[in-house]
């Protein structure tokens, strides 16, 4: 053996008896540690030579080989990695995929990383190394735990923070920005609405923090990203954790002066800088933040911050002692009310500013109303001035539309690029006076709905109120008085017993109608007409300024538990369920584990329900064993908070999955009673009324979900499907498309489309789409035969005998059977399937054209009365 | 897989078997992940344990795009990756000795657990080299190594794509450490 072990290159270094050697070694390896030796005297079967071989042979295989203990990118990491970084540390390389760095700033390095945990991509900031040696960890890591805690729509949360070694690092979402100081760099002083909508943003920001005891310490346009629609601060509380970890440091008392070379003692950027904080007073409170908000307002309208001096001890004795020139002065537009509050935040002593950003909040409230009142008299004092603001509209809507044109070279959106709307009091034309407090309810529900549109901003609801009444009102006038460039009118009449509702949208400038549609109005549904309203306008506007306007938000549930794990653990799980597939199944973890973090979080109990119901589709899992788990969170999330639609959406598909129609259904109908903006729901209830062959209602209820959320290509796919089983073909073809360029890799997307053209004869198209889908989705076998792949779908048959059997194997079988034309063999898996309690009827409609080959058969109305659709037998047989 | 034998009879067989497809693209298929990899490994940090698995994929998609490949080649795919990454390295180990050392080259010992920064150019190539010896009389062991070590791939998928079992996985495993430590002379 050692003969043949002789290192070095050129040599060999096989045993020359190697491969009659590797059986041998094989089931030697496969023997448990403690029997090897046995195994070899048994294998060597006397033969001493090949037992000393084998010998060595094992003792050198149980050897390590430190190098391969770790995948060669670490190995090698200096080969692997061109550009030398930063040492990212190890815990921080399990946990995160790095990107790359961002940037570097004074405190800090910030790396765009992949948190593989989470699916989600992060910002790392890693404290400057010469900066963490300076701080006390534990004091840090406990300050920015405070900070933690905060959760807020302007504020970006911290994910997580921790030391590594010697490190000192928090985890944020990475925010795809501009910052505002982007903004500014680019286009200089903002126009005066964006400029009060980012500061309302940024004081709600404060007023949430404060009221929690956190303060910033370092407000300034750096740390305000303009993030899908809205202006978020980051980094709250990383300053104060800073400077706290750093004074513990200071523990001989020494006052820290004012000089900025101590970094670590006084933390903030010059420029916006409250005299207190510059000073290195220990007692500085919020309202040193209130401080800066006031130079980051005053930059926002003027282009600059207050004081610009090149030398750092310059700009501290300006704010020390130096009066800022009055903003009027530089930005004469800037509304009063709001330069009084600038300057007042800007006051040298704190207690001489607002105390609370609460206040700021309420005054910037206020801005727009007394904005527009102000226009309003100036326009009734000067006839000639209304000719002037129609051309300034014409130049804004112009810009608007210049901006809308970039966008689609530079994502992403722009908080204060937003596209302005006013929604003008929706009037009455019916006899009914009672009519006219529903249309004013209407208008209401559907400007707050837009509201609720990142990149959509809806002026002033007290200025549009002085249209009342009138119901052809002057466009282009209210859209200059309201500063809105785009506006929304309707009027409500009845017809027949019914309520209409038409509403357009149209340009202020000159007044074309880009949209209009009518809709019947329930009196009882208000909240459902006005959302249906509100997401038909957004995706108008939408198409209009593709990357200007957002996606409605997802609502959080309320913090309804006190326990941060069991949060973030329900949190995890609504976004690996947002990603269906093989994300199910964890979801399915993560809202256990919530709720054993804690057994009173429904909203936790409400998520595992529907995951639970999604796990049969897409984890090949028979429903009936995960059906008393369901039923079980679905009633607890309803003892808990009965208002809650999604536990009967689950509980709608676990009676479904039965085959109980019926019952399925009513649980659906409440489901979107109880939230018609749930797009889950809606999305749900359209499907089960396709299966059960009910086709216009469900384009109905798919209807209501593509104007709830028109961005979904799940949304949109199954539009595309309802247009298909409802006959309209080009539609369903349009709809699929759009579907398809929203989202290339969604299944549900490929397979519907993949159904649309086999639908519409074009089996080439469908077959490239089939190709791209995993073989084990449902309708593959039949979409690869009907495509002419017959090789194809007889080797998937091939494939579905090879592997161990799986729930929904009986259906692929029978689906491709069918594709085949094998009816006797289609007949006798679809019976099979039946039996096991397969969802075929769901895969494909039984009004689908996929049964047409069986369907005068008698066995497959048996089929059809043993899944409960017995009663559509007629229908589908007189086909 | 499925043998190439039933598809003989397809309606309109534009493709030949899976792996045939593969075998005859892999030029194309070898280049576009060379530079994808290139591109990928430059971009980020040291921690791109993953980055195969992105790198497949991307390379995948690109191909399906241009419909040359389909589902049924994926798991090639992400062996021939694996091999490409060792491949990117070696690539870049022997320009980094040009710089340095007019490719004179010093033998080192691979025993560590951490090489050394200006050790590593050299410390690939000897590795590349024993992979090579091993893969002229052992071809899956040296795959099974280029699967995990620069793959990153897992057992489990490295099995899928080998087409064998975990547990061969395994084994294959323990034997190519075995040999390439000879092969090291460690």
């Amino acid at each position: 053996m050692t003969d043949s072990a002789t290192p070095g290159d050129g040599q060999p270094f096989l045993p020359s008896n190697w491969a009659e050697l590797v059986p041998l070694l094989d089931a030697v390896l496969d023997a448990p540690a403690s029997e090897r030796a046995d195994r070899i005297k048994q294998l060597s079967n006397g033969e001493a030579a090949v037992q000393r071989q084998l010998e060595q042979l094992l003792v050198e295989c149980e050897q390590d080989m430190p190098l391969l203990n770790e995948s060669a990118a670490r190995r090698f990491n200096d080969l692997a990695n061109d550009e030398a970084a930063e040492q990212i540390p190890e815990v921080l390389v399990d946990r995160y995929r790095i990107a790359k760095e961002l940037g570097r700033g004074g405190m800090s390095s910030v790396y765009l990383a992949h948190d593989l945990k989470h699916g989600r991509n992060v910002a790392i900031k890693i404290i400057r190394s010469d900066l963490a040696a300076s701080l006390g960890h534990d004091r840090f890591l406990r300050e920015i735990e405070i900070a933690a805690r905060l959760r807020h729509p302007n504020i970006v949360p911290l994910f997580d923070s921790g030391e590594a070694g010697d490190k000192l690092f928090f985890v944020m979402p990475y925010e795809e920005g501009p910052s505002l100081r982007d903004r500014i760099r680019d286009g200089g002083a903002l126009p005066i609405s964006d400029a009060l909508s980012v500061l309302r943003d940024v004081a709600r920001a404060l007023a949430y923090a404060h009221e929690r005891g956190v303060v910033h310490r370092d407000v300034k346009p750096d740390n305000v990203m303009l993030s899908s629609g809205a202006a978020v601060v980051t980094d709250f509380g990383i300053a104060k954790a800073i400077a706290a970890a750093a004074d513990r440091n200071d523990s001989d008392g020494a006052a820290p002066t004012g000089t900025l070379t101590q970094a670590g003692t006084v933390i903030g950027t010059p420029a916006y800088m409250a005299p207190e904080q510059a000073t290195g007073d220990a007692a500085i409170d919020h309202r040193a933040d209130i401080y800066s908000f006031g130079c980051l307002g005053y930059e926002l309208f003027a282009g600059h911050p207050p004081f610009q001096a090149q030398a750092t001890h310059q700009l501290i004795a300006a704010h020390i002692a130096t009066t800022p020139r009055p903003i009027t002065e530089l930005r004469p537009d800037v509304p009063s009310s709001v330069a009084d509050l600038l300057a007042r935040c800007l006051a040298k002593a704190p207690g001489d500013r607002p105390q609370n950003a609460r206040d700021l909040s309420a005054i910037l409230d206020g801005a727009t109303n007394l904005d527009v009142s102000a226009t309003r008299t100036t326009q009734a004092a000067s006839g000639r001035r209304s000719r002037r603001t129609r051309i300034w509209a014409a130049v804004a809507a112009l810009s608007a539309l210049a901006v809308a044109g970039s966008y689609f070279a530079a994502r992403p959106a722009r908080a204060s690029d937003a596209i302005t709307v006013a929604v003008l009091p929706f009037g009455n034309i019916a006899a009914d006076s009672t009519m006219s407090l529903i249309a004013d309810g209407l208008g209401d529900e559907v400007a707050s709905a837009l509201a609720r549109v990142p990149g959509i901003l809806v002026k002033s609801r007290t200025g549009a109120r002085a249209y009342r009444g009138q119901l052809a009102p002057d466009v282009t006038a209210a859209g200059a008085k309201l500063k809105a460039d785009y506006l929304v009118t309707a009027v409500v009449r009845q017809d027949r017993g019914r309520w209409i509702l038409s509403a357009a949208l149209e340009r202020a400038v000159d007044a074309p109608s880009l949209w209009d549609n009518a809709f019947v109005v329930d009196p009882n549904e208000q909240g459902a007409v006005a959302d249906s309203v509100a997401g038909d306008l957004t995706a108008a506007l939408r198409r209009i300024f593709p990357r200007a306007v957002g996606v409605a938000p997802v609502r959080l549930p309320h913090q309804q538990t006190s326990s941060s794990e069991a949060f973030r653990l329900y949190v995890a799980g609504q976004e690996k369920l947002a990603r269906r597939g093989q994300s199910v199944k964890e979801a399915v973890q993560l809202f256990r584990r919530a709720v054993q973090e804690d057994s009173l979080f429904a909203p936790a109990y409400s998520g595992l329900s529907v995951a639970l119901a999604l796990t049969p589709w897409f984890h090949g899992v028979k429903p009936s064993v995960l059906r008393d788990e369901l039923v079980h969170a679905a009633r607890r999330a309803l003892a808990l908070d009965s208002t809650q639609a999604l536990p009967h959406v689950a509980l709608g598909m676990a009676l479904w999955e039965a085959y109980n129609w019926t019952g399925a259904e009513t649980e659906m109908a409440t489901a979107v009673r109880l939230d018609p903006r749930n797009v889950e729901a809606r999305v749900q209830y359209s499907r089960l009324l396709a299966s059960s062959g009910r086709a216009t209602e469900a384009l109905t209820q798919i209807r209501a979900a593509r104007a709830l959320d028109p961005a979904s290509a799940l949304v949109l796919s199954h539009m595309a499907n309802a247009y298909r089983i409802n006959g309209r073909l080009d539609s369903a073809v349009a709809e699929a498309r759009r579907a398809f360029e929203t989202d290339t890799a969604n299944l549900t997307t490929l397979l519907i489309g993949a159904t649309i053209y086999l639908a519409v004869n074009r089996p080439k198209e469908a077959h490239a789409l089939v190709m791209r889908l995993p073989p084990t989705a449902p309708m593959v076998g039949y979409q690869l035969a009907k495509s002419g792949d017959v090789a194809g779908a007889r080797q998937l048959l091939e494939r579905l005998d090879a592997r161990p059997p799986e729930w929904g194997d009986e259906s692929r079988r029978a689906f491709t059977y069918l594709g085949l034309g094998d009816t006797a063999n289609a007949l006798a898996a679809l019976e099979r399937a039946t039996t096991a309690g397969e969802l075929w009827p769901t895969d494909a409609r039984p009004t689908d054209e996929t049964y047409d080959s069986i369907r005068q058969s008698a066995r497959f109305r048996v089929l059809l009365d043993r899944v409960g659709l017995g009663r559509f037998a007629p229908l589908i047989v007189g086909r | 897989m499925h043998t190439s034998a039933d598809q003989s009879n397809s309606m309109h067989d534009t493709r030949p078997s899976s792996q045939g497809t593969l075998d005859h693209l892999v030029p194309a298929v070898y280049d576009e992940l060379r530079s994808i990899a290139r591109r990928r490994l430059s971009a980020r940090g040291p921690s791109n344990t993953l980055s195969t698995t992105e790198l497949v994929h991307e390379a995948y998609l690109k191909l399906l795009e241009q419909q040359q490949v389909t589902w049924r080649d994926r798991t090639h795919f992400v062996a021939l990756a694996s091999v490409v990454m060792r491949h990117v390295l070696v690539d870049r180990a022997r320009a980094r000795l040009a710089e340095k050392r007019d490719g004179h080259r010093q033998r080192i010992t691979l025993d560590a657990e951490l090489i050394a920064a200006e050790d590593q150019p050299e410390a690939m190539l000897q590795l590349n080299d024993a992979i090579e010896r091993l893969a002229l009389t052992e071809p899956r062991l040296a795959r099974v190594v280029d699967c995990r070590f620069f793959g990153g791939l897992t057992e489990d998928e490295i099995a899928e794509a080998l087409d064998v079992t975990r547990r061969t996985v395994q084994r294959d495993w323990v034997k190519a450490r075995l040999l390439l430590r000879r092969a090291l002379s460690l």
